[in-house]
């Protein structure tokens, strides 16, 4: 097959040029294949259409609830054969011989195109072809999941909200989400808040706002001892970064020794009077107190996951 | 119903006052010469011009916020509302031209109708979606939170160590606009009884740089490989990482899409300096103004900074070393004095900003938990950590083909090993260090890190590899279209042999 670069600044196509003069194995936009070449492609592309729209209708069924199934359907099923149909349609449509229809007819024509553009390229030229396709599969891929993983997310965040603990890698643990509602009903908005816990900290903050959280000074140094402590971490590295503790060591040693104010002072000059702590590996710990800003006592459980009051 | 509706409203209101404001902007500095008109026919322009708009729009509703708030400490609602007049003022102007722009192009938007679908569908995903990700909540959220309840940058807030506020002293851009937002949502939300600081819908902020990251591409695209700028803006639109609302991605309330923007928009407007020898000050200004923006928006505008002067530097010598042959000496001294000019005015005006940033933000103590960087500069470190440039090459390898991703690193490191049609411009060259040299500084900062380097891997890795993702994707695209493609022949041309 002749081909020619293309030049600088131009697409491949001249600006003069049709999509349906293009082509030089072709008949007046038509598809030049054989006809039984032509009928068994158009055969296959419509079977393929037909399959993609049957399974695209019983998921959307199975979905609104007509046809009652045990399985869980999603958009993504849908999707998928919805896309196979379309793509068998513009199959059908790229093959059907002598078109009447002006638009099949230049559709042809953009297809005998892409075929020819595809024949022409060298090795590389069809590998990065190759690739921007992947790359789009694998993006339709996600915008199909998403209706599915936002509706996840809601409900986790739902569910999370419903419990004080869950069952995680059998271990019990506290629901973060849960807890904050908690506080927001224990505590005041504009208290000061002393939080024992871990890096969840700065999300509470941020949820609790207007109420300031504050961290202890022996807290803020274990957090500064602590940066790879993380459940979601070890188990993203299957253990491997364990492996990084030594770093942890390291800086606490060069790290100039902080002089820690009495408690009851810190607090004080802070004006607190609530204390949470949270503790995800042990939900039963986890509480808000009253405190005696004088003399940083406890002055009772406002909130505790067993009793909450 | 009607509050949470509302407030969503109200932000996509608010979005569209910034962009037109922008609008306005960018057609007055027009008028006043320092642009081009916006009318002219260049392809792409007018995509290039809609980012370019948004991104001035950010920067007019913030930077008088920065600079009331480094003065008195603390921004009142009086600031809010004249910010918000003066938006309304401009964006009523901007309105009218913009209409009057779009009808002029309305014969060629034919080919953009896919974006158009694309910006739809992530506008939906953002109206649906709240600030989920950990530095969207306790970076940037809490600091927007804070400053529009109206309290100060110079109190416990952001100077008490012990106060839970995650980098308590990371440039405000971003919780600027986030705190105009909560500021006037919070206004309806007070009106219809609602909850106050409701964060659904937030991330339609974002939305707006993530659709001028786009349009920056496409018209990039266009610019050089005319008629595929709507189509390699697509390609680079669905790109999961861009619109998805996990840890650091474009939706997550991470402010890394904003860098990302304003970042990309600097090269590709600085890049233009290094192309041609006449010095041109529009394209100086307008780059120098969206590094600062990028500066004002993350720590790692110093890097992007650096990154750009290393950039010229290169060019120059590039330059030098194209023409050893036969470039005469004069012409070699006016290479080497553009390039100086370029590295000299480039400098000075981004300058400022760090002094800015200096006097803001130095006063602030660092967290308690905070390492220095600095410090890792020793021998004693430095013996420790020999096997980490493995780890991390073995970590980006792997990052490089994850699927959120897609398959735009593989696509464009593939091409970069192509023959070329033709050979480089000093544009191109200009992209390719500044990519080369911020991957370098990013790479060298996992190598020496204080903190545990699988978390640091983990957590910051694909934040700072979206920093550059778009130029990448232009370098890349700007390679593929010089690749000797071929097309079929065509029944009119003649058919040699």
């Amino acid at each position: 097959m002749m081909s020619e670069n293309i030049p600088l600044g131009t697409s491949g196509v001249k600006s003069s040029e049709s999509p349906s003069a293009g082509g030089g194995n072709r008949e007046n936009g038509r598809l030049a294949a054989p006809p039984w070449k032509s009928w068994l492609l158009t055969f296959v592309c419509g079977l393929l259409a037909l399959l993609g729209m049957g399974a695209a209708v019983q998921a959307g069924c199975v979905i609104l609830g007509i046809y009652p199934s045990g399985k869980t359907v999603l958009v993504k099923h849908v999707g998928w054969p919805l896309l196979l149909a379309l793509f068998g349609l513009a199959g059908v449509l790229a093959m059907w011989p002598r078109p009447a229809w002006n638009w099949v007819q230049r559709w042809q024509a953009t297809m005998r195109w892409a075929i020819d553009f595809w024949w022409a390229q060298p090795w590389w030229g069809r590998v990065l072809i190759i690739v921007g396709i992947g790359h789009g599969l694998i993006s339709v891929e996600y915008f199909l999941n998403c209706p599915e993983d936002l509706l996840r997310q809601y409900q986790e965040i739902k569910q999370f909200a419903s419990a004080p603990s869950r069952l995680f890698a059998g271990q019990r643990v506290a629901n973060l989400e849960y807890h904050i509602q908690q506080y927001r009903r224990a505590i005041p908005p504009n208290a000061q808040v002393a939080y024992r816990g871990s890096w969840e900290a700065m999300i509470v903050a941020y949820q609790l706002y207007p109420r300031r959280l504050f961290l202890l000074p022996e807290d803020a140094q274990r957090l500064a001892r602590a940066w790879g402590d993380h459940r979601w971490l070890e188990i993203k590295t299957k253990g491997a970064s364990r492996a990084d503790t030594w770093t942890e060591e390291y800086w606490a040693a060069r790290r100039p020794p902080v002089e820690i104010p009495p408690l009851h002072q810190f607090l004080a000059e802070r004006d607190i009077q609530y204390m949470i702590i949270f503790s995800e590996n042990h939900p039963e710990l986890c509480r808000v107190l009253r405190l005696n800003p004088d003399t940083g006592l406890a002055c009772g459980h406002i909130f505790q996951e067993d009793a909450p009051r | 119903m009607i509050g949470p509706c509302g407030m969503i409203v109200l932000t996509w209101l608010w979005l569209a006052g910034v962009w037109l404001s922008g609008w306005a902007s960018i057609s007055l500095l027009a008028r006043f010469g320092t642009r081009q008109s916006l009318s002219t026919k260049e392809r792409g322009k007018l995509a290039g011009d809609l980012a370019t708009a948004f991104l001035t729009g950010v920067l007019v509703c913030v930077l008088p916020l920065y600079v009331i708030l480094a003065v008195v400490g603390r921004l009142s609602a009086v600031a809010f509302v004249t910010v918000l007049c003066v938006q309304l003022g401009l964006a009523c102007l901007g309105a009218r031209s913009l209409l009057r722009e779009l009808r002029h192009h309305a014969g060629r938007l034919q080919d953009w109708w896919g974006l158009v679908g694309w910006a739809l569908v992530v506008g939906l995903l953002a109206s649906a979606a709240a600030l989920w990700g950990y530095d969207a909540q306790a970076i940037y959220g809490l600091k927007a939170k804070i400053l529009a309840d109206g309290l100060s940058i110079y109190g416990p807030d952001f100077m008490d160590p012990y106060r839970v506020h995650y980098w308590n002293n990371y440039p405000l851009l971003v919780p600027l606009l986030e705190a105009q937002v909560f500021f006037w949502r919070n206004q309806w939300a007070l009106l219809t009884g609602e909850e106050l600081w409701n964060d659904l819908g937030m991330p339609v902020l974002l939305w707006g740089f993530i659709i001028a990251l786009v349009l920056q591409v496409a018209a990039a695209t266009e610019r050089r490989w005319v008629g595929c700028g709507p189509w390699m803006g697509l390609l680079f639109a669905i790109t999961p990482m861009l619109w998805r609302w996990t840890e650091g991605a474009g939706l997550s309330g991470s402010v890394d899409v904003v860098f990302a923007g304003f970042v990309l928009s600097a090269v590709l407007e600085l890049c233009q300096l290094a192309e041609r020898t006449q010095l041109q000050w529009g394209p100086l200004i307008r780059g120098a103004l969206f590094l600062t923006g990028a500066c004002l928006t993350k720590q790692e505008g110093v890097i992007a900074t650096g990154a750009i002067l290393g950039a010229f530097v290169a060019t120059t010598v590039w330059k030098l070393w194209r023409g050893r042959d036969s470039l005469a000496s004069l012409a070699v001294r006016r290479v080497i004095l553009s390039g100086a000019r370029c590295l000299l005015l480039v400098g000075l005006l981004v300058l400022p900003t760090f002094v800015f940033l200096r006097v803001v933000h130095g006063c602030m103590p660092a967290p308690p938990y905070s390492r220095p960087y600095l410090e890792t500069l020793n021998l004693d470190w430095l013996s420790r950590i020999s096997d980490r440039p493995l780890t991390v090459g073995a970590f980006a390898v792997n990052e490089f083909f994850n699927n959120r991703w897609g398959l735009l690193w593989l696509l464009g490191s593939l091409s970069l090993f192509l023959p070329r049609r033709h050979p480089i411009d000093a544009a191109t060259v200009f992209c390719r260090a500044f990519l080369v040299l911020v991957l370098a500084a990013y790479l060298a900062i996992f190598v020496v890190t204080p903190y545990p380097l699988h978390f640091h891997l983990h957590t910051a890795f694909a934040r700072l590899m979206f920093h550059i993702f778009p130029v990448f994707v232009v370098v890349a695209i700007e390679q593929i279209a010089s690749l000797p493609w071929k097309r079929p022949a065509l029944p009119a041309e003649p058919i040699a042999g």
